[in-house]
């Protein structure tokens, strides 16, 4: 079973798509389960190459910070 | 280290599984392809314990069954991925808010299937099985159609060499395992009361 994964917007790629640097990797997820809009920077949760929801900074950042500080690349 | 047998069984039986979602990037470590060569080894030693530790949602839920069970190798520890993939994943909850196929998708290729070998060629095999499907209340498993699961890449395999008539474990797009009927009869079984648990649950239980 895994786990979402927190990550932070690069690009909107293919149509419904975005890359997300989740840390140690790029990610491409899909947004066909989101009905808001993201967009570069926003912070999202992702599961199985889907976007579940969007997350404020603050809540990305203590989410990473919980699971693994070393996966947050630039803490600010 | 240590060859498979009984006190290997556990990590080498998680790895199998393990593997395909983690070649999809959806959970473990960065490097598939070395748990894939650790897992088609079929040996058991502290790279392939230390790549299992990687996967940080299995493992503390592999660690809490093996302290209920007691056991001290959360890796004997044995769950049943239906109960996690379908009751508490939120793509039921996803499913019953109109958006279909996305969740459908993953709640299928997600939850541990059962298949039967109709033929296999290079680093394929056609399979038998039955799809999840959902009919606007129910998730259900559909009627019996072939598709095309991975095998191995090259050389590297996570289970032994199938032939026409096995039946299988699939994850992913992976064949896992090679099953005994008894294996398949207890799978279909957790996996049908499995569905009709999330079936019978109230909307707000797995909205």
């Amino acid at each position: 079973m895994c786990l979402g994964v927190v990550g932070q917007v690069l690009a909107v790629g293919a149509p419904g798509c975005i890359e997300v640097d989740a840390g140690d990797r790029i990610i491409t997820a899909s947004l066909l389960a989101m009905t808001d809009a993201v967009g570069p920077g926003d912070w999202v949760l992702m599961h199985s190459g889907l976007v579940l929801g969007q997350l404020t900074e603050e809540e990305a950042k203590d989410a990473l910070a919980l699971r693994n500080p070393t996966k947050l690349r630039n803490p600010t | 280290m240590s060859r498979p047998g009984l006190a290997s069984d556990g990590p080498l039986l998680l790895a199998r599984y393990a593997y395909p979602p983690n070649e999809l990037g959806y959970c473990g470590g960065d490097d598939h392809r070395a748990l894939l060569e650790q897992t088609s080894s079929a040996v058991v030693d502290g790279g392939l314990r230390q790549a299992l530790k990687a996967f940080e949602g299995a493992w503390p839920y592999l660690e809490l069954i093996a302290a209920a069970n007691g056991l001290d190798d959360p890796r004997g520890a044995l769950p049943h991925h239906s109960f996690h993939v379908l009751g508490v994943y939120p793509f039921v909850g996803l499913l019953r808010n109109g958006v279909a196929t996305e969740p459908l998708h993953v709640l299928d290729r997600c939850r541990i299937r059962w298949g039967r070998v109709v033929a296999v060629t290079g680093d394929h095999a056609v399979v038998q099985s039955q799809p999840l499907e959902w009919d606007g209340h129910h998730l259900v498993l559909g009627a019996v159609r072939e598709e095309v699961a991975v095998t191995g890449d090259g050389t590297l395999h996570l289970t032994s060499a199938l032939a026409p008539g096995d039946w299988c474990s699939l994850h992913w797009d992976w064949v896992c395992d090679r099953l005994e009927p008894a294996q398949v009869r207890a799978l279909r079984h957790y996996s049908r009361t499995q569905l009709a648990a999330v079936n019978d649950a109230p909307a707000t239980v797995l909205a």
